[in-house]
C-alpha cells in the first residue's frame, strides 16, 4: 500500500505530468493525419525517441530538486520508510508511468495504422520494449541529478549535455575517426550512457536472442546504477529548504 | 528504554564557518513539554533538523526515543509526529488526498482522533493545500502529526500564524496529548506565552550555547531582577558573578541576577543599600535578558 501511494505521488505530484501524458499520446493521432509512406515514417522509431527519450526528461523533471527546494521532502523523508525506498518506488512511478503511456500508444498506433495504412509498424512490439527500457534509464539518471541539481535543473542539464555530447560524438566521428582516445569516447558513450544505439539496435531486429538479451540485461543494469549512486546522494544529501 | 526521549551530547554545527550551535548538551525526559526558546537564527530549527537527521551535525550526536539521529529507523520515525516550520505541505493536493497520503505513508493512525481534530478545525477537505490559510495549513500540519499517536511529538514554531482561538485550542490539545501516558513534546516557538502556558521545562539558546535548561519554576526562582538604591552612587562594580545584567543611574542601580542564592545576597548586603526590592519577571523578561550577548548559564546542575 504504501509503495503504490509513493508511486502514484509521483504521478499525481504536478498537475503537469497528466498534461504531458495526454499531451504526447494526442501527438501519436495527430501525426497520423499526414499521409506518410512506409518507407519514410517508423512509428516504432518516433515512439522510441518522443516516448522513450523525450518523456523522461519532462515528466523526471524537478522530481527530487522540487521537492527538496521547497520543503515537501521533510513531509516525505520524516514519514516510516528509507530513503532508498523514496527513491525507488519514485522510480518504479515513473517507470510504471512510462509502461501504460507506451502501451497506450502502442495501441493508438496500432488502431490508426490498420484504419489509415500510413507509415510502417515493423516490430511495434520489440520498439514498445526498447522505448520502456531506454525510458528507464533516462528516468533513473535524471532522479538522480535531481537530488542534487536545484528545482527542474535536471532536465535542463540533460537536454544542454545530450546536445552537447551528440554534437561532440559527431566532431569526433568526422575529424578524429581513427584516433583511439575517440573510440574510448565512443565507448564510453555507447556503454556508459543511457543506451540509445544498442537498443535501437535491438529493436530495429539487428541483434540476435543472445544479443538482445544481454542488451536488455546492460539496459537493466544501468538503470540499476544510476538509481545505487542516487540512493546514496539522497541519503547523504541535506534537506535545506525555503518555503514555496 | 532510556528514560530520556531526546538526548544531544555535545553539539556543534557550523554554517559556512560560522558556528551556530557550539557544543549543546540536552536531555528530554520522557512525559515532558519542552519548550525551546531562541531569537531568530539562534539555531533552534537546526537542532530539530539535526535531531530527525535531515541534516548531519559537524561534531557531536543526538539520539530519539534511543536511535541516533544520522540512522533513524524507519520504525523510529514511525514513532514520531513533526510539524516543520513554515509548514511545508504538498500545495498542489487536495486536503483530502493529502491526508489519504499521509494515512496510507504512515504504520498507524488514529482515525477517530485525527477525525476529532479535524472537526476541531474545521478543515475544508475540498480545498487544495495552497489554497488554505497560514492558521489553517497549521492546524492541517498539527493534526497529521498529531494522527499517528506519536511518542514524541516535535513541533517547530507550530502556532506561528494561528490566531488566539486556534493557539488556545492547539495548547489545550498539545496537554491532552500530554495526559496520554508516555507522550514527550520538544517544540519551538517565538510566542512565549504559549511556552509559558504549557512548558514543564525550558531551554534557551543565545550566542549557538544553550543558556537556560531548566524547570520553567526553577527558572523563574533562579533569576532575579532587583531594583537597589544606595545612600550615595551606585556602585560601579558589586563583585558578584553571574550578573547577567547591571545599570547604573545615580543612586539607583538595577541589576539581573543568575542563579541568586543568599551568598549573593550576602554581598549586596555588604555595600548597605537603603532598599533592595524586587522586579517582578515574566518569561518574556528572562528570555529577554538570558539572550543579550553576555548571559551566563542558568543550569538545573
Amino acid at each position: 500500500m504504501r509503495a503504490y501511494e509513493l508511486m502514484k505521488e509521483t504521478f499525481l505530484r504536478k498537475n503537469y505530468v497528466r498534461i504531458e501524458h495526454i499531451s504526447w499520446l494526442a501527438i501519436y493521432g495527430l501525426l497520423f493525419l499526414i499521409p506518410f509512406p512506409a518507407e519514410v515514417w517508423k512509428w516504432g522509431l518516433f515512439l522510441f525517441i518522443w516516448s522513450g527519450c523525450v518523456l523522461p526528461i519532462l515528466l523526471s523533471a524537478g522530481i527530487f530538486g522540487d521537492d527538496i527546494a521547497s520543503g515537501r521532502i521533510c513531509v516525505l523523508v520524516t514519514k516510516p520508510f528509507w530513503l532508498a525506498e523514496l527513491y525507488i518506488y519514485r522510480l518504479m512511478g515513473l517507470s510504471l508511468q512510462a509502461f501504460l503511456h507506451l502501451v497506450l500508444a502502442g495501441c493508438i498506433i496500432f488502431i490508426l495504422y490498420s484504419a489509415t495504412r500510413r507509415g510502417s509498424i515493423d516490430n511495434l512490439g520489440l520498439w514498445i520494449l526498447s522505448s520502456w527500457l531506454v525510458f528507464n534509464t533516462w528516468a533513473a539518471l535524471s532522479t538522480s541529478l535531481s537530488v542534487v541539481l536545484r528545482r527542474e535543473y535536471n532536465s535542463l542539464l540533460l537536454f544542454v549535455g545530450i546536445g552537447f555530447v551528440y554534437f561532440l560524438m559527431g566532431m569526433l566521428m568526422t575529424f578524429y575517426r581513427d584516433h583511439a582516445a575517440a573510440d574510448v569516447f565512443i565507448g564510453f558513450l555507447r556503454y556508459a550512457c543511457p543506451p540509445v544505439e544498442l537498443l535501437f539496435k535491438l529493436a530495429d531486429g539487428k541483434y540476435s536472442l543472445i544479443k538482445s538479451v544481454a542488451c536488455v540485461i546492460h539496459s537493466l543494469a544501468l538503470t540499476a546504477l544510476y538509481g545505487i549512486v542516487g540512493v546514496i546522494i539522497l541519503s547523504k544529501r541535506e534537506f535545506k529548504f525555503r518555503p514555496d | 528504554m532510556s528514560d530520556n526521549v531526546v538526548i544531544i551530547e555535545d553539539l556543534v554545527k557550523y554554517f559556512d564557518g560560522r558556528c551556530v550551535l557550539d557544543g549543546i548538551n540536552l536531555k528530554v525526559p520522557r512525559g515532558y513539554i519542552y519548550g525551546l526558546l531562541g531569537r531568530n537564527g539562534s539555531g533552534k530549527t537546526t537542532i530539530i533538523r539535526i535531531l530527525l537527521g535531515l541534516e548531519p551535525p559537524t561534531r557531536g550526536r543526538t539520539f530519539l526515543l534511543d536511535a541516533e539521529s544520522t540512522n533513524l529507523s524507519a520504525k523510529v520515525h514511525g514513532r514520531i509526529g513533526y510539524v516543520a516550520e513554515g509548514h511545508n505541505l504538498i500545495q498542489n493536493y487536495k486536503v483530502s488526498r493529502l491526508i489519504k497520503l499521509c494515512k496510507d505513508l504512515s504504520r498507524q493512525w488514529n482515525d477517530e482522533f485525527f477525525n476529532h481534530l479535524i472537526e476541531t478545525f474545521r478543515l475544508p477537505m475540498d480545498r487544495r493545500v495552497r489554497q488554505l490559510s497560514i492558521g489553517m495549513r497549521a492546524q492541517l500540519n498539527l493534526s497529521l502529526a498529531m494522527a499517528i499517536d506519536p511518542e514524541l511529538l516535535i513541533l517547530d514554531d507550530p502556532t506561528l500564524g494561528l490566531d488566539t482561538v486556534a493557539r488556545r485550542q492547539f495548547l489545550e490539545l498539545a496537554i491532552d496529548i500530554i495526559q496520554q501516558q508516555g507522550r514527550t513534546i520538544l517544540f519551538c516557538s517565538h510566542i512565549l506565552s504559549d511556552v509559558e502556558r504549557i512548558a514543564d521545562r525550558i531551554g534557551i539558546l543565545a550566542g549557538g550555547k544553550l543558556v537556560v535548561d531548566c524547570p520553567l519554576e526553577e527558572l523563574k526562582k533562579r533569576v532575579r531582577k532587583l531594583r537597589v538604591i544606595f545612600p550615595e552612587s551606585a556602585p560601579a562594580n558589586l563583585y558578584m558573578t553571574e550578573i547577567i545584567n547591571q545599570q547604573n543611574q545615580g543612586r539607583e542601580m538595577i541589576i539581573t541576577v543568575a542563579n541568586w542564592n543568599q551568598q549573593k545576597q550576602t554581598v549586596l548586603e555588604t555595600f548597605k543599600p537603603s532598599s533592595c526590592t524586587e522586579i517582578p519577571m515574566s518569561l518574556e523578561d528572562i528570555f529577554i535578558e538570558c539572550t543579550k550577548p553576555s548571559t551566563v548559564p542558568v543550569t538545573d546542575e
